[in-house]
């Protein structure tokens, strides 16, 4: 798998990401894009740039709520958080997503 | 999410742009700091390249801050300014154009705008009384004749006594007199007589003195007026001791008591109140006189409530009384609206907007030419990543910079215009405006024509943009040079030529066909205006006549008489060496009725219509040409005879075979319209006599009996003018109840009517010019630009030896399919309306020439230089 295709395929998959990284705590943007590559272990690169576009769209559609706060070393930064709403849209993202991956494991077991 | 949370993220996002950008900004230093931290303590990076490295793993800060703007849904405003700049910038390098286009779109917007205000006006006046927005006005509406029911007195006591939704419920009855001043001075005064709640309903204090009271309303109370104030300068000079003195009305005298200020008319345009005293117990149901009734809606009640009381009101009279009510339905509505014109009124904006439309498809041609050299930057514009709707945004954009030009322009002069044009018209109609009538421009208006820069700016900007940014057409960047032979006119161009052809050879001969017989009318006119006065001499008042009983018919009959004897003192005056009267004055506001012959055809055709005294044709200069002159016998016996025009007798019945014709009024209420009149006589050498604008073809004999007001005519020997004052004293020295009005020399009467004319022939020759100017540029344009497009293809086909005749005969050929299709539609369209005139067929096929010929003259140079290109210059663009 080349790193261009891997992006395509993630482009889709990043406000799932991004919600599913919100579900554990609030997280400031730089922080979202090293959990999700600490997690995928480096599978899952993403361009760091794209993810702002994809917070704007999750707030636009109260899917996450923002607001400023401080880090450990004292810089100012903004924290995203999950609201109910965004719970509520995370959990029917992700069923919807093994159903889609189980029926295509599936597929590729049988044929 | 809920609604009103998504529409507060979505406001604070667009509200707060700047803020917005700065938090982008912010967040963005922060996610690169972080990240080259990460480096350094990572990999042991040095603090620059560790940036380095920051920066590129984001992957484009300016791209992403682009991306959350367009995210924003705010991206269009980023370019604006320069969008406009480059608009104007436009503008400035092709100012023919500009001009040519700003002007003819100025046009457009002006008359849609004039007509929309007008409009308005109409439909929605607005009352400059304090809560004047909630004054109504009620009338009985007769179901079975499907009219207007005014004589309500019975109603009204009803009214006023039951109806809790309405207060101050007001009658007035139209009353026009004239008055006499205690030092002699005459004039006329139209007016009311109203119930002293009127003025309550009004809420203005009187400037002078008091207004009508309750007691002025009671049988016996001593008779007062008010005046308005133009009234009151006019006859008073203003003079502030006039209060309390005593004037004539007719023949009643009355005390002056109070003046109201400038600019007060209610209910319509009235300079005179009087009590209305009318008791119901005189007069049965549905008589008495006919009143108009005003109220207002009590604080807290809609219309609609009012309208449901009302009616409950009305059900109950009517089941009282079903002999007169059974048919009546009481109605209630705002002041000034539920006019009859208000749908045709506003139906009328729909061919301004479409002369709109066609206006900015035109300039849209125009300006095809000049999107389509611009190809080759769109094209990069797409290369670079703009979207397709940011290009079509960015060239509406340009074109709002020229309608918006247009619509200043178009405002100012509909400004002027409607000020000048609405007392012109006010003028001819020789009536006050209403109090509330205002010629100026309403914010309404305003923003109509901010849509109209709008649509405008779509069609110019819009059309050619998204041809422009078609999908293949983006991929014209390799060979960029050639971008205009790379954009086709397609079908939407020469759709526009065919319309605009066709619409010029349809419009520009009707439109100087009605301009010249407007102007024919005005020329070669012998008749002596000038030698004429004229006056309306009114019956003598009288109290509020209920229906009609042998008792009016006798007072009818006597104030006939009335009218007679003035007519033989006026005729008696040194000086004056003729008199004859009319049913109104001719030329002015005289509207056409449909007229139905009885022969097989039974056409109905629309023709003016007089009354006039058997000598009205002698004293005018016009003779009998067949059969007979009107008698006195006729008047008398009330026989259904006319005498028709000379030229309508011979177009209609071929001449002499005119006499003993008949013809009815179809639409004429009740017996009257099944009447048949017998034609007794032709007449020429009226058409002059009768006014400006379309002639009286109908004459019947006057009874001055069935009119409240008649018309004299006064040929004098002398200047009019040293006539005029001695009139009114010679009309009171007969009976001072004969009311006199509108005296003036019969000149001054048509001048303003033949000033409207010349307006309207004016207006008419603009848009023609106008037309038919843009139709010349548009279709030299278009045809410069198709061969130039192919100006290389010609190049190449002459240098591989093609004969350079047959290169111009094809090209020619196609240009003139599309304007012979043009002519063709419009000969069509036209033939409908002037087949039978030759002169406007021989106008048609002058139109149809100056199209071919300007559509030749635009292949022809373009065509002439591509001949001329030498065959290496050709080949070396391919």
């Amino acid at each position: 798998m080349t790193a261009r295709t891997q992006t395509d395929a993630l482009r889709g998959s990043i406000d799932l990401l991004v919600l599913k990284t919100l579900s554990l705590s609030p997280m400031h943007g730089w922080g979202i894009s090293q959990r999700v590559q600490q997690v995928s272990d480096g599978v899952l690169e993403v361009n760091q740039g794209s993810l702002y576009p994809a917070l704007q769209r999750l707030e636009k559609r109260g899917l996450i709520t923002s607001d400023w706060g401080t880090t450990e070393n004292n810089r100012r930064a903004r924290y995203y958080r999950l609201t109910a709403a965004g719970r509520r849209a995370l959990g029917e993202e992700l069923a919807s997503w093994r159903r889609f991956a189980a029926g295509l494991e599936s597929v590729l077991d049988t044929t | 999410m809920g609604l009103i949370q998504g529409i507060r993220v979505r406001l604070r996002l667009l509200l707060e742009r700047r803020a917005a950008d700065s938090r982008a900004d912010e967040e963005i230093r922060f996610h690169v700091a972080m990240e080259a931290d990460r480096l350094r303590r990572e990999e042991g990076l040095d603090a620059r390249e560790a940036r380095r490295r920051a920066l590129l793993a984001f992957g484009g800060v300016e791209k992403t801050k682009e991306e959350l703007r367009d995210g924003r849904g705010l991206g269009w405003l980023t370019g604006l300014p320069l969008d406009l700049k480059v608009g104007a910038r436009m503008l400035s390098k092709y100012p023919v154009l500009t001009l040519a286009s700003a002007l003819s779109l100025a046009v457009a917007v002006a008359v849609a705008a004039a007509w929309f205000e007008f409009m308005i006006d109409i439909v929605r006046p607005r009352l400059p009384l304090p809560e004047g927005e909630r004054i109504v006005t009620l009338r009985n509406r007769d179901l079975g004749t499907a009219t207007i029911e005014p004589r309500s007195l019975h109603d009204f006591e009803t009214w006023r006594r039951e109806l809790r939704s309405i207060q101050d419920l007001a009658a007035a009855s139209t009353v026009e007199s004239s008055l006499t001043t205690e030092d002699g001075r005459v004039g006329a005064v139209d007016g009311v007589r109203a119930t002293a709640s009127l003025f309550r309903l009004g809420r203005v204090q009187p400037l002078l003195g008091r207004l009508l009271t309750p007691a002025d309303l009671e049988p016996g109370a001593p008779p007062v007026i008010v005046l308005g104030h133009a009234a009151w300068q006019r006859l008073f000079d203003g003079d502030t001791a006039a209060i309390g003195e005593t004037v004539r009305l007719g023949a009643e005298a009355a005390t002056l008591v109070g003046v109201m200020p400038a600019g007060f008319g209610f209910p319509v345009n009235e300079e005179l109140w009087m009590p209305l005293r009318a008791n119901p117990l005189d007069h049965e149901r549905r008589a008495g006189p006919p009143l108009v009734m005003l109220g207002r809606l009590a604080p807290g009640v809609g219309l609609e409530e009012a309208r449901a009381e009302l009616a409950l009101v009305g059900e109950r009279t009517a089941a009282e009384f079903p002999q007169t009510h059974e048919h009546l339905r009481p109605e209630v509505q705002l002041f000034g609206r539920g006019n009859d014109m208000a749908r045709p009124a506003a139906l009328l904006n729909v061919p301004f907007l479409l002369f709109l439309v066609v206006v900015s498809a035109n300039v849209a041609t125009l300006l095809f030419a000049r999107t389509a050299r611009r190809g080759s930057e769109i094209a990069m514009r797409s290369a670079l990543g703009a979207s397709r709707r940011r290009i079509v945004l960015q060239l509406v954009t340009e074109a709002l910079v020229l309608t918006s030009m247009a619509a200043v322009l178009g405002l100012t002069a509909a400004h002027w215009g409607l000020r000048w044009g609405m007392d012109l018209f006010w003028e001819v109609q020789q009536t006050r405006p209403p109090f509330w009538f205002d010629s100026g421009l309403s914010a309404a208006s305003v923003v109509y024509v901010c849509i109209l820069a709008g649509i405008g700016a779509a069609i110019i900007g819009g059309v050619p943009a998204l041809r422009a940014t078609r999908r293949e057409l983006r991929h014209r960047l390799p060979s960029a040079g050639a971008d205009a032979a790379g954009m086709r006119f397609g079908t939407v161009a020469t759709a526009v030529i065919v319309v605009q052809v066709g619409l010029c050879v349809a419009f520009l001969p009707i439109a100087i066909l009605n301009g010249r017989d407007l102007l024919a009318a005005r020329r070669g006119s012998d008749f002596p205006a000038e030698s004429f006065l004229t006056a309306r001499l009114m019956r003598p008042l009288e109290e509020a006549s209920p229906a009609r009983d042998a008792a009016t018919e006798e007072r009818e009959t006597w104030s006939a008489e009335r009218l007679d004897e003035v007519r033989r003192r006026l005729h008696a005056q040194p000086g004056v060496l003729a008199v004859t009267r009319t049913d109104r004055l001719p030329g002015l506001n005289h509207p056409v009725e449909p007229v139905q012959l009885e022969d097989a055809s039974e056409e109905i055709v629309a023709q003016r219509v007089l009354d006039v005294d058997p000598d009205f044709f002698e004293v005018v200069g016009a003779s009998v040409a067949t059969g007979r002159s009107f008698t006195p016998a006729d008047v008398a016996s009330r026989r259904p005879v006319a005498i028709v025009g000379d030229a309508w007798a011979r177009e209609t019945f071929g001449g002499p075979s005119a006499i003993g014709a008949r013809f009815r009024y179809p639409q004429r209420s009740g017996e009257e319209g099944n009447r048949w009149y017998e034609i007794v006589g032709t007449v020429t050498g009226i058409e002059r006599a009768v006014g400006p604008g379309k002639e009286v073809a109908i004459f019947h004999p006057l009874r001055p009996a069935e009119h409240s007001s008649v018309h004299v005519y006064l040929r004098v020997a002398d200047a009019p003018e040293t006539l005029l004052p001695q009139i009114p004293e010679l009309v009171a020295a007969v009976d001072p109840r004969v009311g006199v009005a509108d005296l003036v020399p019969l000149d001054d009467v048509w001048r303003p009517v033949e000033r409207s004319d010349a307006f309207f022939v004016m207006a008419l020759g603009v848009v023609a010019a106008i037309i038919l100017l843009f139709a010349l540029i548009g279709i030299y344009a278009l045809m410069s630009f198709t061969v130039t497009q192919r100006a290389r293809e010609i190049g190449i086909r002459a240098a591989l030896g093609a004969d350079p005749r047959r290169i111009v005969v094809s090209i020619f050929s196609r240009a003139m399919a599309q304007i012979g299709l043009g002519v063709v539609a419009g000969a069509v369209l036209v033939s409908l309306t002037v087949a039978r005139d030759p002169e406007g067929l021989r106008l048609v096929a002058g139109v149809a020439a100056a199209m071919v010929v300007v559509g030749l003259a635009g292949c022809f140079l373009p065509v002439l230089r591509a001949l001329r290109i030498h065959p290496t210059e050709a080949f070396r663009a391919e």
